[in-house]
């Protein structure tokens, strides 16, 4: 992979969830990667080792389309990481809503590659609130007296209770 | 000369380790026969199923979720690639065949013998016995299945919990990344080691490339050594099959590993079918805790309309995937991670696409949904959205172009019935796979008989879900299963008779 590559990798992925000045106001708590937190371009190799030949070829091409995408699509010759976080995000937005198909689908790869790198990041995922944490169980898990329950913690089914 | 990295023989020989190939190692091994069983991907223990999905899938789905179908419009193809095959990850949903299904077999493909009801009655016992099969308790409902269950309550549906193979399930909802706790009785977890206690042996790690043929029977398989981790080529082995060769490689490989070996034409990769679905997103003003529950526990049939309803808990990678927007907007909603529900349609699809071998030497899969199934899929979102809503959902995400990201009024679920729609606007995503090698009776409209033996070739069957003539409508790793385990019942007696 060359510098190129890997520098646009870290702009674009970081893009989707950068945060924007002209959104400070916004009252509503969000989920914003700490400085160093997230490692973006590990996702992004992770996914072309792991992913097929074509889809490799497909992350690289929507990758292309995302850095150049403030020359395609708005008709400024800037480069996409110089650009301020709420207008990298509203470029992905427009490519995410693109009326190809294939554009709109390739970004939403990048997407995805992208919530790879941040919820790599336990922190990051312990901010999300996604996992249900020690201090605010469910009521399925106090039920079960752990978070995690253990296996065979429930009871198995008699015969009788299976129905088809 | 070729130097081997391995080299090993069998009377059987069994190339792929899910839900067909496992069934006929039990079976095999169970009857005394000397079993090998040959699997591309790694076997994996819990402390190698990580939580975070880029080492998770990385380890156990073929090409990470990415390999798709050709064309302007691609749908992902999702399989399991290591020991357990694709239930390995799957939720342990288990369905009996429906009964239209099997009278269709019999009465257009002849299958009559394959599918005898009584026979399969016994056998669907057997299996849902060892597999520990039965209802989703409430209590690993989880908030994503129960809100599912206030939905159909509300507008009077037929909603039910599943019944899954994972008795002892503690609603971890981790099933994609593999299940850590040893709940769910896939093949991993049951049949294989089973056909191992039985005298089996694995050799996991073994790409084959090539199905070995002599004067007209099938002698034995050879490929490539690969590495765990990298999965690059280390060597080459070869293994001789004394009695047959089994290829359970799944709807995906088994056309592309039977075109290799010079198997080709006719219905070779064929009738490809498939149940692609797609998954609606909402958010609740209380907390859901998607993390824990069945990763799959609820469901609505909806089969005379083509459809499928069911709860989908996926992890954060996934759901945040999902959710409307970027920067600022996206991350105030990503804050919010505990408050989002997702369920999804498997839709029973009509169109009849292909699978073959590529100039490169993989799958070349083409399929095409057509307007009637487009038209299923739209009539199944508008539900979903009305069901949503009707649970309480605050904001509904149905992820269909040319229709709002997000809807916040149910009447705009109701106008998604009449809105117009085509094929581009849906994302679909694929796990139910059907055809490439059918079974039947007729020779020329089949690739393997009632006994899945390959017509033509002495020793060489296919057993695995490529022979299945038609698709179902419900989830198959059962109907596989049943089919196989009858198909191995016939192959084991028959040797033993000979012998
Ligand atoms: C995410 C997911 C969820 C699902 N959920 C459910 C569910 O809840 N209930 C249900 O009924 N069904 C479910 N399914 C479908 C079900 O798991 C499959 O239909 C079933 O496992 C198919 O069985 P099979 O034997 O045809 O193929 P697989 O189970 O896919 O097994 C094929 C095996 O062959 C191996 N292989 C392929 N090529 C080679 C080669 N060249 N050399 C060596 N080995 C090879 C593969 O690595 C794999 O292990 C799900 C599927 C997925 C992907
Ligand atoms: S939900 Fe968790 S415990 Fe239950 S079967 Fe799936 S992985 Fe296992």
């Amino acid at each position: 992979m060359i510098g190129l590559e890997r520098r646009w990798a870290k702009d674009v992925l970081s893009g989707f969830a950068a945060a924007g000045d002209s959104d400070q106001g916004d009252p509503r708590p969000r989920l914003v990667p700490q400085p160093g937190e997230v490692n973006f371009l590990e996702a992004y190799e992770g996914m072309i080792h792991n992913g097929t030949f074509l889809s490799g070829i497909g992350m690289r091409v929507a990758l292309t389309f995302a850095a150049l995408s403030p020359l395609w699509l708005t008709g400024r010759p800037t480069r996409f990481g110089s650009l301020p976080g709420d207008e990298r995000a509203a470029l992905l937005d427009r490519l995410l809503h693109h009326p190809v198909f294939l554009v709109a689908e390739l970004t939403l790869l990048l997407k995805l590659c992208a919530c790879m790198a941040l919820f790599r990041s336990a922190g990051l995922r312990a901010r999300s609130k996604y996992d249900v944490s020690e201090g605010d169980p469910s009521p399925e898990a106090a039920e079960t007296g752990s978070t995690r329950p253990e296996a065979n913690r429930l009871p198995v089914l008699h015969e009788g209770q299976v129905t088809r | 000369m070729t130097a081997w990295l391995l080299e090993d023989s069998a009377d059987y020989v069994i190339v792929g380790t899910g839900a067909g190939g496992a069934t006929a190692a039990r079976v095999l091994a169970a009857a005394g026969h000397d079993v090998l069983m040959v699997e591309e991907g790694p076997r994996l223990g819990p402390e190698d199923r990580p939580r975070d999905l880029l080492r998770g899938m990385g380890r156990a789905v073929r090409g990470m979720g990415t390999q798709a179908t050709l064309g302007k419009t691609p749908i992902p193809l999702i399989q399991g690639r290591l020991v357990g095959g694709s239930t390995a990850i799957n939720s342990g949903i288990i369905w009996r065949m429906p009964d239209d299904v099997r009278r269709q077999w019999t009465d257009e493909h002849g299958l009559g013998w394959l599918v005898d009801e009584p026979e399969m009655e016994r056998i669907y016992d057997v299996i849902e016995e060892e597999l520990e099969v039965t209802k989703t308790p409430e209590a690993v409902f989880g908030g994503n299945s129960r809100k599912m269950a206030e939905a159909c309550e509300s507008l009077d549906l037929p909603g039910q919990a599943m019944v899954r193979n994972a008795a002892r399930c503690v609603g971890s909802s981790n099933c994609l990344q593999g299940c850590t706790t040893g709940a769910r009785m896939s093949m991993d977890n049951s049949y294989v080691p089973r056909a191992i206690r039985d005298g089996a042996r694995l050799h996991p790690l073994l790409r084959v490339k090539r199905v070995l043929r002599s004067g007209g029977r099938a002698t034995g398989i050879e490929g490539d050594v690969v590495e765990k981790g990298t999965r690059r080529r280390q060597g080459r082995f070869r293994i001789h099959a004394r009695k047959a060769v089994i290829v359970s490689a799944g709807v995906v490989h088994t056309p592309v590993l039977l075109e290799a070996s010079g198997i080709r034409g006719g219905l070779v990769g064929e009738r490809f079918q498939a149940h692609p679905g797609l998954a609606v997103v909402a958010r609740f003003d209380e907390p859901i805790n998607m993390s824990f529950g069945a990763t799959q526990g609820y469901e609505v049939p909806q089969r005379s309309r083509g459809f499928k309803l069911e709860t989908l808990a996926l992890p954060p990678e996934m759901l945040a995937a999902r959710l409307p927007g970027t920067g600022a907007r996206w991350q105030a909603r990503l804050a919010e991670l505990d408050h989002y529900a997702q369920w999804c349609v498997q839709v029973r699809m009509e169109a009849k696409g292909s699978i073959h071998r590529s100039f490169g030497g993989g799958p070349a899969a083409r399929f095409e949904p057509t307007a009637r199934d487009v038209g299923v899929t739209q009539e199944a979102v508008a539900l979903l959205c009305q069901m949503f809503f009707a649970a309480g959902a605050k904001e509904v995400y149905p992820g269909v172009g040319h229709l709002p990201e997000v809807i916040t009024d149910p009447k705009m679920a109701d106008a998604i019935y009449d809105a117009k729609l085509t094929r581009p606007d849906f994302h679909f995503v694929a796990s139910h796979l059907f055809g490439t090698a059918a079974a039947g009776k007729n020779h020329r409209l089949s690739v393997v008989g009632e006994d899945l033996a390959v017509h033509g070739i002495d020793g060489l069957y296919v057993m695995d879900a490529s022979v299945f003539p038609t698709n179902m409508g419900v989830n198959p790793q059962h109907s596989i299963m049943t089919v196989v385990y009858r198909a191995t019942e016939r192959l084991a007696n028959a040797r033993r008779v000979a012998a």
